[in-house]
């Protein structure tokens, strides 16, 4: 395994001196080239995540001198346990957000590999519409659906089952999962574009010679389908997952993290420390926590996905 | 190359991040000491001279502001008034930094509390009245008992007495509307205690209708209803006691336990529009205005949607008294209007916070559908208004005014909404529902004293 490292090694080496052209000092134009993004990016990426870690060690509200606390406000946050269930309704929300809209845009790829489906190209961009509408209009038009007098429940009502019609927003009981049926509807339609574009470098041979073998479905989409598209799945769980955990604007919309605290997420929690109670601090750890576990996540995924690519 | 550059960007971003204290650079020093002793004149500021006048408000005095300012402008010709209106919560979230930041306004609204008006006052962001109120002998014109919401100590530590740091001419509370069609057809007067508006209530659900239309997805109509249940059962006092931080103040209670056990009961009955934690403040009123429904418990600012839905056939009470007979509920004056303290044009200020509050701005604002807080008799547009002044008048008169509880802590918004959403739900019972709301007060009576 060295020896094999160390062959790629010296190979890169010896590949990097047979470029003559190459000028051996230090080259400024790549980097001014990459200028601009590079400025972009540390002014609105770099520096606000290291601003964010220098508030959560202070105490301030915006108006009076700001207090050096060191770690307390990680204490604070932490000793609370309205986030961990702030945390326990996000990581709710990846299931809802990831696991299942990436399981039905597989099953919408499958079935779009095996049956040809005239207009296809309008299905997929009817399907897809619910990415690009805004999330505010989106959450808006799902309380309306799920209110008392609204569809659901007068299609629970035509079926003659008015007793298990409710306010799908307004229960204890429901609404974490109603919100998360919205994240469902939003995210699936990600997830059959990108599976669907992975898809396309399927061959067509090998589909044709997988037939003839007589492979069936299930055979179809574990050993030609999945290794395919492997690539589009983890970056369809980074993005998914990443919108399940900072979670806002459709939470926001929707409940406010109503009833009580039963779809609390950590953005509302950072909003409500930041701008209404303005606990600047307690709400800089808060995100620089929540940013700590998507770094983290998305971190295993990428390199698991590296790990399987080797 | 690459881990360089970005081991170059990180220490850049630190050091330049970590280079101040967050806030450091901000400036809250005052600009002005001189005291008021007579109504500004023109002259007085017209020896600004040309100036603009930077005034923030909320959306609900846009149309008030729409008519007071051409007319502020007129009397004062060298002033020009630059108006910025902001919906409520977004007020609510940049006054307090923008009063601290460079380029305050010079006039604007707060809210009433320690959450906004306490951290003001603590600040030094906002300029003491006192001396403006008898200058202008607003102790004359209003009920001088109510400017107790607007007074602290000069240092912000105590709510309720003390220098006035802010005024608003109109009173904003919570009664009952009610549909007078409705009551006609079910044969049910008019409320006026307690008992008869439970009667009426049980008698329009026994008919089949929704007695009482709610909508709290957004989680604080249902703590107004909650404030007029207190209102019947706890002493106006108690209530306004525990929310200005009196000492020994306890909001565990047997009258409001007697309060949330009446709520609870009424919930369970099925008087309360089905769903109600699934519907907004905004669809409630709406389905009420069109018909919905016999009574609506919420706040007079709603009178313009209902007034507009039901015409002649929309009334309103102050909320029915239970044993005392005094009649208490949650409202309180408008939000409150404030000078900072760093304006440089200071008569300019005062000449227009006492155009707003003058006698004779109260007609405009009841010609607007508000209810003037100043001590006159006023002509009503309309049923409902006169309905409402009256409500008012029986309010001011009791001292029924009891404030809004989330102005008890900067924190106490969220416990009471939600833990208020819980008790109705039937997850807690009234004793846990009270004991949240008592920690949440308690705990920061404790950090107030400790700084």
């Amino acid at each position: 395994m060295r020896g094999a490292t160390s062959n790629k090694s010296e190979m890169r080496i010896k590949s990097h001196k047979d470029m003559k052209w190459r000028p051996r000092q230090f080259d400024l134009l790549p980097i001014i080239f990459v200028s601009p993004a590079l400025i972009f990016f540390s002014l609105f990426v770099i520096y606000p995540i290291f601003q964010t870690l220098w508030l959560s060690f202070w105490k301030w509200d915006r108006i009076s001198p700001s207090i050096w606390v060191g770690i307390e406000n990680y204490r604070v946050v932490l000793s609370n346990p309205e986030i961990y269930s702030a945390f326990s309704h996000s990581f709710v929300f990846v299931i809802f957000y990831s696991v299942i809209p990436i399981f039905i845009g597989l099953m919408i790829t499958l079935l779009l590999l095996r049956v040809k489906v005239r207009g296809e190209g309008f299905f997929r961009a009817i399907l897809f519409m619910p990415q690009i509408i805004s999330t505010v209009v989106v959450a808006i038009s799902w309380r309306w659906i799920y209110a008392s007098d609204g569809p659901i429940n007068d299609f629970f009502i035509f079926l003659g089952a008015e007793k298990i019609t409710t306010a799908w927003l307004g229960n204890f009981d429901t609404a974490l999962i109603a919100v998360g049926i919205i994240g469902t509807w939003i995210n699936y339609g990600l997830a059959m574009i990108l599976f669907l574009s992975g898809a396309q470098r399927i061959s067509q041979d090998l589909l044709d010679a997988d037939r003839i073998d007589g492979a069936n479905m299930w055979q179809e989409f574990r050993y030609i389908l999945l290794p395919s598209i492997r690539g589009e799945i983890v970056i369809v769980l980074i993005v998914t997952m990443t919108l399940a955990l900072r979670n806002f604007d459709i939470v926001w919309n929707a409940t406010q993290g109503g009833p009580g605290n039963s779809t609390d997420v950590p953005s509302i929690f950072i909003y409500k420390s930041a701008f209404v109670n303005r606990y600047v601090g307690e709400a800089a750890a808060t995100s620089f926590i929540l940013a700590l576990v998507i770094f983290s996540i998305t971190s295993a995924l990428l390199l698991s996905r590296r790990e399987s690519d080797d | 190359m690459k881990a360089k550059v970005v081991i170059a960007l990180i220490a850049l971003s630190m050091t330049v991040a970590g280079c101040s204290s967050p806030g450091s650079d901000s400036e809250n020093s005052a600009n002005t000491t001189e005291t008021v002793n007579q109504p500004v004149t023109v002259e007085e500021v017209a020896a600004l001279g040309d100036i603009t006048l930077d005034v923030w408000a909320d959306a609900g005095e846009e149309k008030t502001m729409k008519i007071l300012i051409p007319k502020f402008e007129a009397m004062y010709p060298n002033v020009k008034v630059n108006l910025t209106i902001k919906g409520f919560d977004d007020l609510m979230s940049t006054v307090v930094p923008a009063l601290a930041g460079e380029g305050a306004p010079d006039v604007a609204q707060g809210n009433q509390g320690y959450g906004v008006d306490g951290a003001l006052v603590k600040a030094g962001l906002i300029r003491k009245l006192t001396d403006v109120a008898a200058a202008y002998k607003w102790d004359s014109v209003f009920n001088s008992g109510d400017f107790g919401q607007f007074s602290w100590s000069e240092d912000g530590s105590q709510y309720g007495s003390g220098e006035l740091f802010g005024m608003s001419p109109v009173a904003e509370f919570v009664g009952v509307f009610y549909n007078k069609k409705k009551l006609t057809k079910l044969g049910i007067s008019v409320p006026t205690s307690f008992d008869e508006f439970a009667a009426a209530v049980a008698a329009a659900k026994k008919a089949g209708e929704t007695p009482i239309v709610l909508g709290n997805s957004d989680q604080w109509p249902a703590t107004h209803v909650f404030g007029l249940m207190q209102g019947a059962f706890t002493p106006a006092s108690e209530t306004k006691d525990f929310i200005t931080g009196a000492a020994g103040s306890s909001f565990v209670s047997k009258t409001n336990e007697t309060a949330l056990n009446t709520l609870r009961d009424w919930i369970k009955k099925g008087y309360f529009t089905k769903g109600y934690d699934g519907v907004s403040a905004d669809d409630a009123t709406a389905k009420f205005a069109a018909g919905d429904g016999v009574f609506y418990m919420g706040g007079t600012w709603f009178a313009g949607t209902i007034g507009e839905g039901l015409g002649d056939d929309a009334g309103f009470i102050a909320n029915p008294a239970a044993g005392s007979g005094k009649r208490a509920g949650t409202g309180s004056y408008g939000l409150g209007w404030h000078i900072s303290s760093k304006t440089d044009a200071l008569s300019a200020s005062v000449a227009f916070l006492a155009m707003v509050m003058d006698v004779e701005t109260a007609q405009t604002l009841a010609s607007l559908d508000r209810i003037p807080s100043a001590k006159t008799s006023l002509e009503a547009s309309s049923s409902l208004l006169k309905d409402m002044q009256d409500a008012g008048a029986s309010m001011f008169a009791d001292s029924g005014l009891t404030f809004y509880l989330d102005w008890a802590t900067d924190t106490m918004y969220d416990v009471y909404t939600s833990k208020l959403q819980e008790f109705m739900a039937g997850r807690i019972d009234a004793s846990a529902m009270m004991q949240a709301v008592q920690d949440n007060w308690s705990k920061f009576q404790e950090s107030r004293s400790k700084a």
